[in-house]
C-alpha cells in the first residue's frame, strides 16, 4: 500500500464516518419536528375529524427513516472529504494537499505526504466527524411517548356528552336489534353489520367525537343496511322469477315472506336511526340511484330518469321537501315533484295517475302486479297501498264482481233501493299504515295545467259517481269530499 | 546550493526559516517595533518583488531599509526623489572620458540603481518621468542606456518610501509604476512600550552593533526554496476569486461602486508568492488560505483604483479587502 493508499483509505473512513452522522442528524432532526408536529396534530384528527388510524403516525415514522437513509446517500471525494478535514481540524490545507502533490515530482511531495501520515496517525475519524447530540435531542425519546400515548391510547381529553351517550346507545340497540332479526338466519353481512353497530356505540360512548364524525360513520353503516336490504328484497324477486313446485313453492314462499319481514324489521330500524342522524331520504336515494343504474327490467330507473337528474341533486332535497312531497302523494293529488314522469303518464295510461306514495315514476308498468318496487325495503306496505288505487276509476277494476252488486244497481235504477239496504259500518279510526316514501331528488317543473288535472279528476269523479252504486248518503258526503278540496264547484 | 528538481529535505526547510528569524531578530536590535514591516519587507525581497512603504514622516521607515540592508550584507545605495531629479541620476548616463594616452571614449556611469537595496526616498516628490525611470530595472532587472543594456546584479530589491499626508509638489505614483510593486506596506504608529524602546535607544550614547548575517548567495539559495512550495487546488481558485472579486464589473459585494480599477494578474502572482514565503517561514510545506488572506492586503491594496464614490465616502482598499475577505 503507497503512501497515498494509505491516505484514500483514510479518506473512506472519514466518508463513511460523515455519512453516519448527517444519517443521525437528519433522523435526529426530523423526529424532533415529526414528534411535535404529530403531537399537536394528534388531538384535533382524531377527536375533531375522527380519525382513528395510525397511518399519520406511520407515515411521519417513515419520513423519519428515509431522511436516515438519505443521509448515506452523497458525492464525497476523497479530496473533498479532506478538505472538508482540513478545514474542520485546522490542519492548514495539509491532508488536501498531500492527496494532490503526495506522489507528484514536487520537491515537496515527500515532505508532504511525510506530515499527512503523521497526522492521520493521531487522528480519529470520529474526532472529525463527532456525534453531537443537540439540546432538543433528550426530549425526542419523551416527544416519542407523548405521541404515541396521544395516538395509540384511547384516553379521552374532552368529556363525552350525554348526547353521545345517548347516539352509543341508540347504536348498541340497533346492533341489538338486528341481531335480534339475524337469530333465525345467522346472515354474514348482518352479523357483520350488528358487530359494526355495536363498536361505533362503543367507541362513541367510549370517547369524544365531534358530531360530524359521528353522523359520517352512521351514515355509512346506514348505507351498508339499506343495501342490505335492498338485497334480501332483490333475493326475494328473483325466487319468485322461478317455475316450482307445490312443495318447493311452499318453502320458497316461506323463505320469500321470511325475507320480507326480516327487510321490514331491518327497514323499521334503519328509519329510526335516520331519525335519529337526520339523514334524508334524499341521500339514501342518491346511492341507491347509483347502484341501481347497472339494474335492468322490474324495478329499475330508467336511463333517461337518471339523465334527469342534476349531479348533487341528493344533496339539494331538504327533509321538509321530502316531507311535503310524501304528503302529497299520499293523498292522491298529482304532486309538483313527481309529474316529470307522472304527466307522461296521463297521457299514456290512466291506470298510473295519482298513485300515491310510490307512484314516482319508478315502476309505471308495474301497477298490476303490486310487487312495484322490491328494491324497497316497504315492499310488503307498498303492496297493501298499492292495492288502493285511485287513479282508476272506482268501479272499473270490480267488472268482474259486478255480479254480486248488480241486485243493488237495478234496485237504484228502479227506485226502490230502501233504508233496509244500506250497508251499515262501524265508525272508527282505520288502520295506519306506514310507509317510506322516496322523494325525487329534484323538484321538475309541472308538464301540465293544474285546471287541467282538477278537470280530468272531476270528469273521472263524476262519471264514477254516476257509474257506480254507493251506499244511500254516501254520495253527497262524497261530493262534500271533493267540494272540500276544491275539485267540484257548488254548482 | 540545489536544482529545482532535486527533493527538498526538511533540514532546508528548517534552515530556511531558522536564517529567516535571524535576520528579523538582527534587524530589530536596531528597529524598534514594525515586526510586521520588517517581515513583509524580507518576504518581499525573498520572493524577488520590491515594496512600496508608506507612513509619515518619522516612523524610522528610513532606519529599518538601512538597517536592513546593512544586515543582509547587500550593495545598498540610496536616492532621495526631488523635483529635479532626472532619470539620469538614478539609472546613470554615459560620459565621454578621456584615457591615459589622451584619446577620448565614451563609457556608461552607472547610477545609484545598480545595487541590491536600492532607497528611493520619498519617490512620489519625483516627476513621473524620474518616477519611470525604475521601471524597466523594477520588472526587467535591467537598465537601457544609449542602446545597451546592463543587468542588474541579484537580489535587487526597491524598497521606496513615500508620504501620504504631504499633497503639495509631490506626484502620485502612476498605475503602471504602482503596479510594479510586489507589496505596499503601511507603516502605523508604534504602541507605548515600543515608544519608550524607541526613545531610549535612540537617545542613549552608542547604537547596538549590527552582523552582517547574509550574503548574496544565502538569500538566492532562500529563494530558491520558495517558488516550489505547492499551492493546492482550492487555495489556488482562492486566490483567484480574491482578485476577480477587486474587478468593478463582479458583484461579489456592494462594494463594486467603490472601486474603478480592479487588481491586475500582477496582483495574483504577488499573492500566491508570498503566500508560499508565509507557508515556509511558518513551517508548512503547502500554501493555506491563511497565507493567501494574510498575503492579499499587502499584495492588492495599491492595485485598487477607488472611484470617486470611494474616494468621496473614503473608503480604503483595505476595508473593501476586509469586506472581499469576508464575503468569500
Amino acid at each position: 500500500m503507497t503512501d497515498r493508499d494509505k491516505l484514500a483509505s483514510f479518506a473512506e473512513q472519514l466518508i463513511k464516518q460523515k455519512r453516519l452522522i448527517r444519517a443521525i442528524k437528519n433522523i435526529l432532526s426530523l423526529s424532533f419536528i415529526a414528534l411535535i408536529a404529530g403531537s399537536l396534530a394528534a388531538l384535533p384528527l382524531r377527536y375533531f375529524f375522527g380519525l382513528d388510524s395510525p397511518a399519520p403516525l406511520g407515515l411521519l415514522a417513515g419520513a423519519c427513516l428515509l431522511s436516515f437513509i438519505y443521509g448515506f446517500l452523497g458525492v464525497e471525494t476523497h479530496l473533498s472529504i479532506l478538505r472538508e478535514s482540513d478545514e474542520k481540524m485546522g490542519l492548514k490545507e495539509k491532508l488536501s494537499a498531500a492527496y494532490q502533490f503526495g506522489q507528484s515530482d514536487n520537491p515537496y511531495s515527500t515532505l508532504i505526504m511525510g506530515e499527512a501520515l503523521r497526522l492521520i496517525e493521531t487522528i480519529k475519524p470520529g474526532n472529525v466527524f463527532p456525534v453531537i447530540f443537540s439540546k432538543r435531542d433528550p426530549f425526542i425519546p419523551l416527544l416519542t411517548g407523548l405521541c404515541l400515548f396521544l395516538w395509540m391510547s384511547s384516553f379521552s381529553f374532552l368529556q363525552i356528552s350525554d348526547r353521545q351517550m345517548a347516539i352509543g346507545d341508540i347504536l348498541l340497540d340497533s346492533s341489538e336489534r338486528i341481531d335480534a332479526v339475524n337469530s333465525g338466519e345467522k346472515d354474514k353481512d348482518l352479523e357483520e353489520l350488528a358487530e359494526e353497530y355495536r363498536k361505533l356505540g362503543q367507541k362513541i360512548q367510549d370517547r369524544f367525537m365531534n358530531d360530524k364524525s359521528i353522523d359520517r360513520e352512521v351514515e355509512e353503516l346506514s348505507l351498508r343496511l339499506e343495501k342490505k336490504i335492498e338485497e334480501l328484497s332483490r333475493e326475494g324477486v328473483q325466487k319468485e322469477s322461478r317455475t316450482l313446485s307445490d312443495e318447493e313453492a311452499d318453502s320458497e314462499i316461506y323463505q320469500l315472506e321470511r325475507k320480507r319481514e326480516m327487510g321490514d324489521e331491518l327497514g323499521d330500524i334503519l328509519e329510526s336511526l335516520m331519525k335519529t342522524f337526520s339523514l334524508t331520504p334524499d341521500m339514501r336515494l342518491g346511492s341507491s340511484v347509483e347502484r341501481r343504474d347497472g339494474m335492468s327490467g322490474e324495478g329499475g330507473l330508467s336511463e333517461e330518469r337518471n339523465s334527469e337528474s342534476p349531479p348533487g341533486s341528493a344533496e339539494e332535497g331538504t327533509p321538509a321537501e321530502d316531507s311535503e312531497s310524501s304528503d302529497s302523494a299520499r293523498t292522491g293529488a298529482p304532486d309538483k315533484g313527481e309529474t316529470g314522469e307522472q304527466g307522461e303518464d296521463l297521457q299514456d295510461s290512466d291506470s298510473s295517475q295519482g298513485k300515491p306514495g310510490k307512484s314516482d315514476g319508478l315502476e309505471k308498468d308495474n301497477s298490476k302486479s303490486g310487487n312495484t318496487d322490491p328494491l324497497s325495503p316497504f315492499f310488503d306496505k307498498e303492496e297493501k297501498i298499492s292495492d288502493f288505487d285511485p287513479a282508476s276509476p272506482p268501479g272499473e277494476e270490480m267488472t268482474e264482481d259486478m255480479g254480486d252488486f248488480q241486485p243493488f244497481r237495478e234496485k237504484k235504477e228502479s227506485g226502490e233501493f230502501g233504508e233496509e239496504d244500506n250497508i251499515r259500518g262501524d265508525l272508527r279510526e282505520g288502520e295506519q299504515i306506514k310507509s317510506f316514501i322516496r322523494a325525487l331528488p329534484h323538484i321538475v317543473e309541472p308538464t301540465k295545467e293544474e285546471m287541467d288535472i282538477i278537470h280530468f279528476y272531476r270528469n273521472q269523479l263524476e262519471s264514477a259517481i254516476d257509474r257506480e252504486i254507493l251506499p244511500p248518503g254516501y254520495e253527497s258526503v262524497i261530493r262534500d269530499y271533493f267540494l272540500a278540496i276544491g275539485v267540484l264547484n257548488d254548482e | 546550493m540545489m536544482n529545482e528538481t532535486a527533493e527538498i529535505k526538511k533540514e532546508d526547510v528548517q534552515s530556511f526559516i531558522e536564517n529567516f528569524e535571524k535576520l528579523k531578530e538582527e534587524i530589530s536590535k536596531a528597529v524598534i517595533g514594525h515586526s510586521d514591516l520588517l517581515e513583509n519587507i524580507l518576504v518581499c525581497l525573498l520572493a524577488g518583488g520590491h515594496a512600496l512603504i508608506e507612513g509619515v514622516p518619522g516612523l524610522g521607515k528610513t532606519h529599518l531599509i538601512k538597517t536592513m540592508g546593512a544586515v543582509l550584507g547587500l550593495k545598498m545605495s540610496r536616492i532621495q526623489f526631488t523635483p529635479d531629479l532626472m532619470p539620469a541620476d538614478i539609472i546613470g548616463t554615459n560620459v565621454l572620458m578621456k584615457d591615459d594616452a589622451g584619446g577620448t571614449s565614451i563609457r556608461f556611469s552607472r547610477g545609484p540603481v545598480f545595487s541590491q537595496v536600492l532607497l528611493a526616498d520619498e519617490i512620489n516628490r519625483a516627476t513621473p518621468k524620474t518616477q519611470s525611470a525604475l521601471l524597466e530595472a523594477m520588472q526587467e532587472r535591467q537598465v537601457t542606456v544609449g542602446g545597451v543594456s546592463h543587468m542588474l546584479e541579484e537580489p535587487f530589491i526597491v524598497l521606496a518610501t513615500q508620504n501620504p499626508i504631504e499633497m503639495e509638489g509631490t506626484y502620485p505614483l502612476p498605475e503602471a509604476q504602482l503596479d510594479r510593486f510586489f507589496f505596499k506596506l503601511i507603516v502605523n504608529y508604534p504602541d507605548s512600550g515600543e515608544l519608550g524602546r524607541i526613545a531610549e535607544l535612540t537617545t542613549g550614547v552608542s547604537m547596538p552593533e549590527l552582523d552582517v548575517l547574509s550574503d548574496m548567495d544565502m538569500i538566492n539559495g532562500m529563494k530558491k526554496l520558495i517558488r516550489s512550495v505547492p499551492v493546492p487546488e482550492e487555495v489556488r481558485d482562492y486566490a483567484v476569486s480574491i482578485l476577480k472579486a477587486t474587478h468593478p464589473e463582479t458583484e461579489t459585494g456592494s462594494f463594486s461602486r467603490y472601486i474603478r480599477y480592479g487588481a491586475s494578474p500582477r496582483g495574483l502572482q504577488s499573492m500566491i508568492l508570498a503566500g508560499k514565503v508565509y507557508a515556509l517561514i511558518s513551517g508548512r510545506y503547502n500554501v493555506s488560505f491563511e497565507d493567501i488572506k494574510r498575503a492579499a492586503y499587502p499584495s492588492l491594496r495599491h492595485r485598487i483604483i477607488l472611484s470617486f464614490e470611494g474616494e468621496a465616502e473614503s473608503i480604503t482598499p483595505d476595508s473593501i479587502l476586509d469586506s472581499i475577505v469576508k464575503a468569500l
